[in-house]
């Protein structure tokens, strides 16, 4: 009788400790944290959504990485920060002035001479030199650092305080990746002596040092009392506010606003946007939506596959797509709809006109009979020779992408499309994106340049998930990233994004929004130009 | 034929037994609730309507919408067709695969049947949810291959608890008589042992049901079950954690709905075993 009753119970638990889960996962996770918050008044705690799977800028490519090391790193130079405009400016940083050869293949940096690293180290031409070296090598691996060095050749110690790096061919987005945290300087010494461990040992030169990294678990960096050489985009100069900052994860969206709400931490990412909403109704905390440049979310088209290769069908796709209904209903209008491969964060990106991106499900159907498909059977959706007009959607679970395709289905089943929805993991997805193994999938990256175009459309590209091979479209990206002017790169990158759309290649939903979560105890908090990265020098808790 | 009178003296004590008659009558309720989904729910199970989002239960939607606006009770009791099937499947792909392997493997006995336990061994070491996801992911996510995995994940306890009852009987005096006489060895299994074993089976059949709802449920909330926008019952509970704080009911009621299901199907295998006699038996089957 005692097991019987322990088997009956058992399905009670099951379902007790699925609720658990749910509800307090973040909870246990944080009870243990409390034990050292000694110096609380001056720690501050700031809640990351995912747990990366390496930290070490040169090598991994995460965002959730530059949250924490953005302040531990400086960069030869810095975005300024403001509109997507002004954000094109490049100001110094590590580097207090530089000059850009005739012919775009040389870029002379000249060194700030009063820097040191945290542990002493002299920065130099020569850590300038270490740092990009360890980076272009094979055997770092780098995932994303050497790809935003471009057509990199070499670097070049001119004098202690001189450095060059020379090109294969002009390169405009240099600066950009140059001011991104994936090329932060990092201490020479410090790299030889810990090797593939650096990770847990990073050293740097900016406002806050890095302390101690247990993953799954947290990330403590403690201010850096010497650091005397900020850039300008910093609202003060001289050591940082804040004594210490302790990062935790948070990756069950569903726990995020309440943990903060019980004090846990003082800031949140990506909140959930309903979540958002009820929270900008507690007056101890604000929501501080931060849009982030580079692709808009939306639904890449393989243009290979049939029936995405008929450009009819995937317009007829486009125009039966209601992004206001879905962004209002899933995002509470926090993510404005995007209509283009990039969001409006971004330097360069245009607002499609009507012609080419709209919501006109007659047009979607006019498009589909032109295309030869009609309901013959009348089960609701269209066929053609027999073959039902199904397409396979590869989703992955960030971005509400299950919600926002179960819409699209109901959307496209109005005209007559059936949609399959397949929810991978990351590593799957990328296997079946490798293998062609889809009609539409989801793509999201972030960047401050709009050469990030270049990597996700231009034929010769690994990522160009479209599988498109338009020559139009490969010499505009080709000819906007050699050019130095911004408005000429403008203007060919408004081409490019047309054809684009002129092609169909995506289904645009909406721009990426990162909802912070912010306690009101928090001062100061702005984020940089890339829109993921706190700038934690200026930050005050009271 | 002795076994067959002690049929009806077994539903006389179930008869009498209140987990069976409270386990019965839930169970029969959902199946029937379940088949009857087109009579007791109005809405369509999958059809968006993104302007009734969240709304609470109330007389137009019992158990209030979700976040595309859909039906909850709909859902669910459509839903219900989904994860009964699916774990009858499940339960029917351990039980049949694993009662004939281990009838086999304790009646051949010698090399054959180290062989297999052996392979059992090595399948148990894994827990068996943690064997479903293994299965799982090699086939691709998907309600069948849900079903198929915890099936085949279940399949090799099964295997050694039939095995344990068979060898129990293997070598009985009536068994060395049929031998002896020259019955075939089909015959011997199917006639002689296999009723030996049955009881064991129909007890453990019932909890593997259970189990393999649960495991089922697990998977669809792992999101490697039951794709959207299927309204399987673990695959809800995944789509309303995030909305908890807004509107509980998407989450409790398919989470209510399993709890209850799986909370009957246990009391009615206890039931069984008690009816049966069988609870110094219950050796091997002390995990889900």
């Amino acid at each position: 009788m005692r097991r019987t009753r322990g088997l009956t119970l058992l399905a009670l638990l099951a379902f007790t400790l699925i609720v658990r889960f749910v509800m307090h996962a973040e909870v246990v996770d944080v009870a243990s944290a409390d034990a050292p918050l000694s110096r609380q008044e001056a720690t501050l705690l700031y809640g990351l959504t995912l747990s990366p799977s390496g930290i070490d800028p040169h090598v991994n490519a995460s965002s959730e990485l530059g949250i924490p090391l953005r302040s531990v790193y400086d960069t030869l130079v810095y975005r300024a920060t403001g509109s997507p405009e002004a954000s094109q400016q490049f100001v110094p940083g590590l580097a207090e002035s530089w000059e850009i050869s005739e012919d775009g293949l040389t870029y002379t940096f000249h060194l700030r001479r009063d820097v040191k690293f945290h542990d002493g180290t002299p920065f130099n031409a020569a850590a300038v030199q270490a740092n990009l070296q360890r980076i272009v090598d094979p055997a770092t691996r780098s995932q994303k650092a050497v790809f935003l060095l471009g057509p990199f050749r070499s670097v070049e110690t001119i004098d202690e305080y001189t450095v060059a790096i020379h090109l294969f061919s002009p390169y405009a987005p240099l600066l950009d990746g140059l001011s991104q945290v994936y090329l932060g300087m990092a201490s020479p010494q410090a790299l030889t002596r810990w090797g593939v461990d650096y990770q847990f040992h990073q050293v740097g030169t900016g406002p806050f040092r890095f302390e101690e990294y247990v993953p799954n678990d947290h990330l403590t960096i403690v201010r850096n009392d010497e650091y005397a050489w900020g850039p300008s985009i910093h609202d003060h100069q001289g050591p940082a506010h804040l004594e210490r900052v302790v990062f935790r994860f948070f990756t069950d969206p569903a726990g995020r606003s309440l943990a903060l709400q019980a004090g846990d931490v003082h800031v949140m990412g990506e909140i959930p946007p309903l979540d958002a909403a009820r929270l900008q109704e507690d007056e101890h905390f604000t929501v501080v939506p931060v849009p982030i440049p580079g692709q808009s979310l939306g639904l890449i088209l393989n243009t290979q596959r049939p029936p995405l290769d008929d450009v009819r069908v995937r317009r007829a796709l486009l125009f039966a797509t209601n992004r206001e209904e879905i962004v209002q209903a899933i995002f509470g209008g926090f993510s404005p709809p995007a209509t283009g491969p990039l969001s409006s964060a971004t330097f360069g990106h245009i607002e499609m006109p009507d012609t080419l991106v709209r919501f006109d499900p007659a047009e979607a159907a006019q498009l589909l009979e032109e295309a030869g498909y009609t309901d013959t059977d009348g089960d609701g959706v269209r066929d053609r020779n027999g073959q039902p007009l199904l397409l396979d959607a590869v989703l992955m679970t960030w971005g509400s992408l299950p919600e926002v395709a179960q819409l699209l289905q109901a959307q496209w089943m109005t005209v007559g499309v059936q949609l399959r929805l397949r929810t991978l993991t990351y590593p799957a997805a990328l296997e079946a994106a490798r293998a062609g193994d889809y009609h539409l999938i989801p793509q999201n990256y972030a960047g401050s340049d709009p050469d990030l175009l270049h990597t996700y459309y231009h034929s010769n590209s690994t990522f160009n998930w479209t599988r498109a091979t338009d020559v139009v479209l490969d010499d505009l990206l080709e000819r906007a990233r050699e050019l130095g002017d911004p408005a000429a790169r403008a203007e060919l990158y408004a081409q490019a994004q047309k054809r684009i759309m002129e092609l169909v290649l995506l289904i645009p939903i909406r721009d990426p929004v990162n909802l912070n979560g912010v306690s009101t105890r928090v001062q100061g908090l702005r984020f940089d130009a890339q829109g993921w990265f706190p700038i934690l020098h200026d930050v005050r808790l009271q | 034929m002795e076994p067959r009178r002690c049929w009806p003296r077994v539903w006389c004590v179930l008869r009498a037994d209140s987990r069976f008659r409270a386990g019965g009558c839930v169970l029969c309720l959902i199946i029937f609730v379940a088949a009857a989904a087109p009579f007791v729910a109005f809405h369509s199970p999958t059809a968006a309507t993104p302007a009734r989002q969240f709304l609470p239960p109330g007389i137009e939607h019992p158990a209030g919408t979700d976040l595309l606006g859909r039906d909850v009770w709909s859902r669910v009791v459509w839903g219900g067709r989904l994860s009964l099937a699916a774990g009858a499947v499940a339960a029917a792909l351990t039980v049949l695969p694993g009662s004939l392997l281990g009838l086999f493997s304790g009646y051949v006995g010698g090399r054959v049947d180290s062989f297999l336990m052996r392979v059992v061994d090595m399948a148990l070491a894994f827990p068996t949810l943690l064997l479903a996801l293994t299965i799982v992911s090699v086939l691709g996510p998907g309600l069948t291959s849900a079903a198929l995995a915890v099936g085949c994940a279940g399949a090799p306890r099964f295997t050694r608890i039939v095995r344990a009852a068979t060898l129990s009987v293997r070598y009985a005096p009536f068994i060395e008589a049929a031998r002896t006489i020259g019955c075939p060895p089909g015959r011997i299994l199917l006639r002689h042992i296999a009723p030996f074993v049955l009881d064991t089976v129909i007890v453990l059949a019932s909890l593997e049901l259970g189990y393999a709802l649960l495991n089922i449920g697990a998977l669809s909330f792992l999101g490697l079950g039951a794709q959207p926008p299927a309204p399987e019952w673990g695959l809800m509970l995944t789509e309303g954690r995030a909305y908890l704080g807004v509107a509980p009911w998407i989450t409790a009621v398919p989470g209510c709905a399993i709890t209850l299901t799986v909370l009957a199907v246990n009391l009615l295998g206890d039931a069984l075993r008690d009816a049966l006699g069988l609870q110094a038996r219950d050796q091997g089957n002390g995990e889900g």
